[in-house]
């Protein structure tokens, strides 16, 4: 019984005592999390920088390798989601809410506080702003996902494997993935999971309280959050109580057309040739310097931004890629490995950039151009900044309420594809997993995150799902080994003989 | 001179009737005289025991020079006494017998004498490594010899492990019968017959099996598929020539492709 459920009660068992830490005793776990995540980051940044990059060049030679014609699934299967659905998908669960939250803060952040070497409100820190917003946000993060989810697609839906990352250990270590060395594995993701998706639902329904607070009589308050996120639970449990095929794709691509919507109108009421020059410019800087951004820790003068911010977001993205590599996975059965990895690599990436340049451009034209300073307002809190910029736009009530819409679907949709992925770990690998364990943990995300409000102890969890992402980056390294390996011998020793059976016949 | 005695009755087990004695020197540095009186030595020691001994001094590089001879003498194989280098030693000087192993296209025989020696001479289990690249045809031919009277084979094979369990299972099930069919050949000269199946690097468990079986030799193939860590860390061959405890027959096959694994 134990053995059966040993990810589900291990897992529980050790986060639970987190959980309650943050509860009850908040100013504790923050200093134990602050210890671990700066010292992890302090020494292993370096660590980090070499393991993401060494992704990024593993997911471009796959692709263009000859595994590039190995299909996730069998020879015949056909992709089991339309493009439209797929990236739908893809992108609200890899970035949707964050981008919302990040799509004018980050910019103006990097604007008014970069590294020593810039003056701060300078063009330069502006030029500065939009390349490191791009960097961030563009190939680096999914080619984190892409091994992620290219190693339990190929093992599960090619290899007929449960869909669990121990699953990908198979070619290393054997029978041992249905022992200890296995269940670390998968517990270790589960942790990084909870405790990730608990703190990004508390984060997320702090924004939503400050959007509506911006557009509505409604106060700032506790009880406000709280009820949000009492909402929201009810929807994505809905949502998840309908699977995957109807709830999170039709959320999705609705949240995708809201999307555009907002794009295509800022872009067109706003500065329409600067956000566009802003984009060519920043695409082509970031072309230009993506090797040297990707290894640069600046260990002369601007370490600490690069530990604040870099850092930062590559150790979040790695804690958050057992989650996104999960589900995207599951809905990327049929399609070959060089689909997969240039679809989820650059359709992703490229919109996150026009993104970031239509909402950072605008935040610019009007600090540069115009004379009028967000990034005060912003500094005080990051949450409000997109609200900030669009008191600036005609129709703001309509464009805060759809932005409100957008962050409130892309909350819907990130906690229902969570709920689903946790189910799925704990419940062996299942692909359809038991409505009851869907509850559980749909509820306990949720719980955990109205407590951790309650407490004030959100970021010191957010520190220790990071903390999770040192582990995590050499279970990936080795991930990438293992299907190597797995992809060489289907080419080296399968291959041939199905030639041979085939020609014979 | 010792050694050389033991190595010489170790090379009649594997049915040797004739021997071409080597001895290289660097140009200029040894004594001819000198090298002379001990080749004659050598010769008289040892050449009892073969019905034909024919003794070469040389010069130049030892390796080449070993090679060279060997091919114009149209020898079987070549058999060196393997003499132990630091890490040092090896990294400076390099080692002849490596040079040997990578260089020749004959068999190379490596004999460490001093576990030979330990058990009087005896030979009692002998690991075939299987690469299943049709190299054994050539290695069953030192193993169907008379003289050899070994009592165990194991005939190990170490392979991939499959991407996933059910392949995994069918790979091993493939690998034991074609083990199987390659000892049934050999069934008339030895008493026990075992195959191994082992999932791994080559080198650490072609290593660990032979000290695991108490081997007093290792036979195998030689494959140089050159790739770039192969230049840099060396073939299996060379490897398990280099840390093995026990002597080491090494087969070469140019002319095949790389091994196929089942």
């Amino acid at each position: 019984m134990i053995k059966r459920n040993a990810v589900f009660i291990f897992s529980l068992l050790l986060s639970v005592p987190f959980i309650f830490m943050g509860l009850f005793t908040p100013g504790f776990l923050n200093r134990l999390s602050s210890i671990i995540h700066t010292t992890i980051i302090e020494h292993f940044g370096w660590g980090y920088l070499l393991s993401v990059f060494f992704f990024l060049i593993f997911a471009l030679y796959l692709a263009f390798s000859r595994y590039g014609n190995l299909k996730l699934g069998k020879d015949y299967e056909k992709p089991q989601y339309s493009y439209f659905g797929w990236f739908s998908m893809l992108f609200a669960a890899g970035m949707g809410i964050g981008l919302i939250f990040w799509g004018v803060a980050e910019p103006l952040s990097h604007f008014a506080n970069p590294p020593g070497y810039l003056e701060s409100n300078s063009r330069e820190a502006a030029q500065f702003a939009m390349q490191r917003s791009f960097f961030h946000w563009g190939l680096h993060p999914w080619a984190i996902y892409i091994t992620m989810s290219l190693s339990i697609a190929f093992f599960s839906f090619r290899r007929g494997m449960p869909p669990l990352i121990s699953s990908c250990f198979y070619p290393l270590l054997g029978n041992r993935i249905y022992g200890w060395p296995g269940y670390a594995i998968d517990i270790l993701a589960v942790f990084a999971t909870v405790f990730g998706i608990a703190t990004s639902l508390g984060l997320g329904a702090l924004q939503i309280t400050s959007g509506l607070a911006s557009v509505t009589p409604l106060p700032e308050t506790m009880a406000v959050t709280l009820s949000i996120i009492a909402v929201v639970t009810l929807l994505f449990m809905l949502s998840s109580a309908t699977g995957l095929d109807t709830g999170i794709q039709i959320l999705s691509k609705t949240n995708i057309l809201f999307a555009m919507i907002l794009l295509g109108f800022m872009l067109v009421v706003g500065p329409t040739s600067y956000t566009l020059n802003v984009f060519t410019s920043t695409l082509g800087e970031y072309g230009s310097a993506l090797l040297s951004m990707s290894l640069s820790t600046n260990p002369f003068t601007g370490y600490d931004w690069t530990k604040d911010w870099t850092l930062f977001y590559w150790a979040w993205w790695i804690a958050w890629s057992p989650f996104v590599g999960l589900f995207v996975a599951s809905i990327s059965r049929g399609r070959t490995v060089r689909e997969f990895i240039l679809g989820a690599l650059l359709v992703p990436a490229l919109l996150t950039f026009l993104w970031f340049s239509v909402f950072g451009g605008a935040a610019f034209h009007l600090e540069l151009e115009r004379g009028i300073s967000l990034s005060e307002s912003v500094g005080n809190n990051v949450s409000t900044a997109l609200f900030e910029l669009f008191t600036y736009y005609p129709l703001t009530p309509i464009l805060t309420t759809l932005a409100l819409l957008l962050l409130g679907v892309f909350f819907i949709t990130s906690a229902d594809s969570a709920t689903y992925v946790l189910s799925m770990m704990t419940s062996r690998g299942n692909l359809n997993p038991p409505l009851s364990r869907k509850i559980v943990w749909g509820l306990l995300q949720s719980a955990t995150a109205a407590a951790l409000i309650f407490s004030g102890g959100l970021e010191a969890l957010q520190k220790m799902a990071i903390a999770a992402a040192l582990p995590f980056t050499l279970v990936m390294l080795f991930l990438s080994l293992s299907l190597l390996r797995a992809m060489r011998y289907e080419w080296v020793y399968e291959r041939p003989r199905e030639a041979e059976k085939s020609g014979s016949d | 001179m010792e050694r050389l005695k033991a190595l010489a009755r170790f090379l009649r087990k594997f049915g040797t009737t004739r021997v071409v004695l080597l001895h290289v020197v660097s140009s200029g540095l040894a004594r001819s005289s000198h090298v002379a009186e001990r080749m004659k030595a050598v010769r008289n020691e040892v050449g009892s025991l073969f019905e034909e001994t024919e003794d070469i001094i040389g010069q130049g590089s030892p390796a080449l020079e070993i090679c060279r001879v060997a091919r114009e003498r149209q020898t079987r194989f070549v058999a060196i006494a393997w003499k132990q280098k630091d890490f040092l030693q090896r990294t400076l000087l390099g080692s002849t017998t490596q040079d040997v192993v990578r260089l020749s296209s004959l068999p190379v025989f490596v004999f460490k004498g001093d576990v030979a020696e330990k058990k009087g001479d005896e030979l009692r289990n002998i690991l075939f490594a299987v690469n299943f690249d049709q190299s054994h045809e050539r290695i069953m031919e030192y193993l169907r010899t008379r003289e050899l009277a070994a009592t165990d084979l194991y005939a190990v094979h170490v392979g991939e492990r499959a991407p996933d369990p059910v392949t995994e299972q069918a790979r091993q099930e493939a690998v034991f019968n074609r083990l199987n069919e390659l000892l049934g050949e050999c069934s008339d000269w030895f008493k026990t017959l075992k195959p191994v199946s082992l999932v791994g690097n080559p080198k650490r468990e072609l290593l660990k099996a032979a000290r695991r079986y108490e081997v007093d030799v290792i036979i195998m193939g030689k494959f140089s598929h050159g790739g770039a860590m192969e230049q840099l860390v060396g073939s299996t061959a060379e490897t398990v020539t280099r840390k093995a405890r026990c002597s080491v027959l090494i087969v070469p096959r140019t002319d095949i492709r790389r091994g196929e694994d089942v």
